[in-house]
């Protein structure tokens, strides 16, 4: 195990690809358990990792923003966003935060997320003069309000997988989310000077957000009709990623008449090409966790890690210490499956609602997706915009920061969680 | 431009109209992926036809067009990592570096694509929900693209031309 | 040298909480004590080591030693699975458990053996006869039925049965089927009261009809030669653990239904009707030669066979 461990981090700290050393380090564990049946796993579980439907979103996300870049709807959008709060320092910034909340409802992982603003706001942002790992940050930090706010994938597995009302998690997840939001957007607004992020010459005025929302009411169309689509029960929350693209492509190719055939072939290579960089990434992890979990360490951990005190607060410590470490070896949603029995009982001894000590769980992991050096989120906005990882996590740093607090709030004062559940009589 | 007199040069033309194919392959999954989704609302919605299949063939479409283009951005040499590390290095560690982990990729998908062509063999006996499909057929993707990607590492470590240096945020 | 018997299962490990758990704990605690601890069970709850279909084949491999699988993904392996697809078959939980247990059983586990090259350690109860939610209408006929669109797994007998009864089936992930429901993407789905409690389908449904259409048993299988490697008293031990496994399994699936956690706490948010038999006969003459017709299409004369055993054995079991 610890071979397999210094080998998972000697490899990546030279710079070995992500999606090789997951991979490499699950067959070096295979090989120790040995026996050639074993090393015919790795084959199973690199296809298996990715046989999940949910998965399909980013795909989808991705190509969804090539359209809308190439057919003009991105531009048009940042141009309303930018008539609306670009006199403020960082405001597309801002308005990149608060994207993430609208678009919590037609998602419901955090890496769609990732993958649908980094293809879209990330070069729009860039566009406007904001540096590109720091775009990359506040899309990383924003991707995690997608899955907080209903739906979520992670909270119905959770609820299923423990007993617990989905609904009752839905609602509680609502004013977290917010909450990420407002205190990312307090980060930006106390950086802004001190990072130099651009404010436009122009004043708020009225004439230029008619204007500009005039020229893109088309895309600004595009996130109501989603959601509609999500709400009036048309399509899943999966499905309504395929509809992002129907609608960016009857855009751009009937009305702003921006794409050609050969515009449509160079977009779909790059979303494979981009989402094969994820993909392999996903399906490597695969290997790594089904060791992982053959050998039963993710819970001999847990076990070894919670065993150290029974004081309640260094518990809930040790619990978010030991999530937010996990993004970085396997898929969340495995590792949900595999440590929520182990962890939710803990959190029960020590009196937590079990909706309360859901949310907390779940946004950890969440969290997780994006702490350096490995991280679902990081490397699918560093495949779609091109930008090191190094730099990300560095830009990053704050926002993280902000974020394990706001958890550290979550997980110690329950009201937050439970008062949205508690007055909807939940 | 590369010019094609030698051995490494004529392997690298070959590596570059194979990754054309490839990408042409994954252009015409990855429409018929999005069809597929469609189709499936508007079979469901629309047309209340009573489908169940377009979920798990989009499933299997999806992955066998994310496998293949890992071998495209191989050819590119777009697979992340971190590089801190490579730009410390001068340019010679740095190639020796460079090709300690390519063979390790080779080796990683060479591994894979052996292991790939057992499972799909054995796939011939497990059978998909849909169309009465032995799972052969999705199970192809994983040795196909385990030995492209082998290749195509291969290739793109023989480059002719010098040109392995990290670019400061390439994109595609 | 003392041997390891992993065995993966569905659920949670949790002996009162469903019956794979059960099922689960009861094995182990049998055999590690039957046994003098040669033979050590440890446990994969969950699905934690791959999908079922995935699972079964890593059993096969002997990666792992045993797993108790649903229906959908054994039929990955043996497709003739799906003529226990047989609609209405039943006309009460207790016949169920001599079918599997008696003659029929032993035929079945038969063909198992002699397609997969698994051995056959029985067949559990997977939380009784499926039924059907939705949100839209209270089903008291078949003319109820019509046009609600029902979200069925891809089995060809699944997706028959929802239509042969008016219905559209829908094929929607299980990841997306609570969201589904919310959203009225679907309007109803078809599983048993367990498993209906245990994804909260009783929060975005609003009606439940008990038509105990279906009955699909959980099938538990051991790899071969791990199998043949135990001595012949721990052979006996493991028969023996299974038996009283799978009754143990049947009982708190039983309790289940019965108690908080089952029926009553359904009806504190679904309106629960129960079909009575002769609207329960009107159903089956709609669905019954549909799915005959299937299973004829799908799966040949063997499946025809194993079908036709099946009713009669149903039939010897209700005298
Ligand atoms: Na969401
Ligand atoms: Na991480």
């Amino acid at each position: 195990m610890i071979i397999v461990i210094g080998m998972f981090f000697g490899l990546i700290l030279v710079g070995v690809p992500i999606g090789y050393v997951l991979g490499i380090a699950g067959v070096a564990g295979l090989v120790q358990i040995g026996g050639d049946n074993f090393l015919s796993m790795a084959a199973q579980r690199f296809f298996g990792g990715l046989n999940l439907f949910t998965f399909m979103a980013m795909p989808f996300f991705i190509l969804a923003g090539e359209i809308m870049n190439r057919s003009g709807i991105t531009g048009r959008l940042a141009e309303f966003a930018d008539a609306l709060v670009g006199y403020l320092r960082g405001g597309l910034a801002h308005s990149n935060m608060v994207a993430s909340v609208l678009f919590a409802g037609m998602t419901g992982a955090a890496v769609s997320d990732a993958a649908a603003f980094g293809n879209t706001l990330v070069p729009a942002m860039v566009k406007k003069g904001y540096s590109r790992p720091f775009a990359c940050a506040v899309t990383a930090a924003g991707s995690i309000i997608g899955p907080t706010i209903p739906p979520s994938n992670l909270m119905v597995i959770y609820g299923s997988l423990m007993g617990v009302s989905i609904a009752g998690l839905f609602a509680a997840g609502i004013l977290p989310g917010l909450l990420i939001c407002l205190v990312c957007m307090a980060v930006i607004a106390a950086l802004g000077r001190h990072l130099g992020l651009p404010k436009s010459e122009e004043g708020p005025s009225l004439a230029r957000i008619l204007t500009a929302f005039r020229y893109s009411f088309l895309a600004i169309l595009m996130p109501v009709i989603i959601l509609g689509g999500i709400l009036s029960g048309v399509v899943t929350p999966t499905e309504a990623a395929a509809i992002a693209v129907f609608y960016a492509l009857f855009v751009g190719i009937v009305v702003y008449r921006a794409l050609s055939v050969n515009d449509i072939i160079e977009m779909l290579i790059r979303t494979s090409r981009i989402t094969g960089i994820v993909f392999l990434i996903i399906a490597s992890a695969s290997i790594l966790g089904w060791w992982m979990t053959f050998m039963q360490i993710p819970q001999t951990i847990a076990a070894w890690f919670l065993s150290m005190s029974d004081d309640p607060n260094v518990i809930i410590a040790l619990i978010l210490g030991l999530l937010l470490m996990v993004g970085m070896f396997m898929d969340i949603n495995a590792a949900l499956i595999i440590l929520a029995p182990v962890l939710a009982p803990l959190t029960l001894a020590i009196g937590m609602d079990p909706v309360h000590a859901g949310i907390m769980i779940i946004l950890a992991l969440n969290i997780s997706l994006m702490t350096p050096p490995v991280g679902a989120c990081l490397f699918v906005l560093s495949s779609v915009t091109g930008e090191r990882i190094e730099r990300i996590s560095k830009s990053l740093i704050p926002f993280l920061i902000a974020e394990v607090a706001i958890l550290v709030l979550i997980a110690f004062w329950s009201d937050l969680t439970m008062f949205v559940p508690r007055l909807l009589g939940m | 431009m590369v010019k094609a007199s030698n051995l490494r040069g004529t392997m690298w033309l070959f590596g570059e109209k194979l990754n054309w194919w490839v990408e042409r392959v994954c252009v015409v999954l990855v429409a018929a992926l999005v069809l597929d989704v469609w189709f499936g609302i508007i079979a469901r919605y629309v047309l209340e036809l009573g489908l169940t299949w377009t979920e798990e063939l989009a499933r299997y479409i999806m992955i066998w067009a994310a496998l293949l283009a890992v071998s495209c951005a191989a050819h590119r040499r777009e697979h992340i990592g971190l590089d801190f590390l490579s730009r410390l290095l001068r340019p010679l560690p740095r190639m020796i570096l460079q090709t300690a982990i390519d063979f390790l990729g080779i080796a990683f998908f060479v591994f894979l694509c052996i292991y790939g062509v057992g499972m799909a063999v054995d796939g011939a006996s497990q059978f998909a929900m849909i169309f009465g499909m032995t799972m052969m057929v999705p199970y192809a993707s994983v040795p196909v693209a385990a030995g492209l990607t082998a290749l195509q590492i291969f290739i793109a470590a023989i480059k002719p031309v010098v040109e392995t240096e990290p670019s400061e945020g390439q994109s595609g | 040298a003392e041997k390891v018997l992993k065995l993966s299962h569905l659920n949670k490990n949790d002996p009162f909480d469903n019956s794979t758990g059960a099922m689960a704990t009861v094995f182990k605690s049998l055999v590690e004590s039957g046994t003098n601890g040669t033979v050590k069970v440890q446990l994969f709850p969950s699905g934690q080591l791959g999908k079922d279909a995935e699972v079964l084949q890593q059993v096969k491999a002997g990666v792992i030693q045993s797993g108790i699988h649903s229906t959908g993904g054994f039929s990955s392996v043996y497709p003739l699975i799906g003529a226990l697809d047989v609609p209405f078959a039943f006309p009460n939980i207790s016949a169920t458990y001599k079918v599997f247990d008696g003659s029929f059983g032993k035929k079945l586990s038969g063909s198992i053996e002699s397609k997969t090259g698994m051995h056959v350690l029985g067949f559990g109860d997977s939380g009784g006869f499926f039924n059907f939610t939705n949100s839209k209408r209270p089903v008291k006929t078949l003319a109820d039925f019509k046009g609600l669109k029902i979200r069925t797994m891809g089995l060809e007998t699944h997706k028959g049965l929802v239509s042969s009864l008016g219905g559209q089936p829908a094929g929607i992930a299980w990841s997306e089927v609570y969201t589904a429901l919310q959203t009225g993407v679907a309007d109803g789905q078809m599983n048993p009261v367990p498993i209906i409690a245990f994804a909260k389908f009783n929060e975005v449904q609003k009606y439940l009809t008990l038509s105990g259409h279906l009955f699909t048993p959980y099938v538990w299988v051991m790899n071969k030669g791990f199998f043949n490697g135990l001595t012949a008293s721990e052979k006996d031990v493991v028969a023996y653990a299974a038996r009283s496994a799978i009754t143990a399994g049947r009982g708190i699936s039983r309790i289940i239904e019965a108690s908080e956690r089952g029926l009553p706490a359904l009806a504190k948010d679904l309106e629960v009707y129960s079909l009575p038999a002769s609207e329960k006969a009107k159903f089956q003459a709609a669905a019954l030669p549909v799915i005959k017709g299937v299973i004829k299409t799908k799966l040949g004369a063997e499946g025809e066979d194993m079908m036709n055993a099946y009713i009669t054995a149903i039939k010897d079991a209700t005298k």
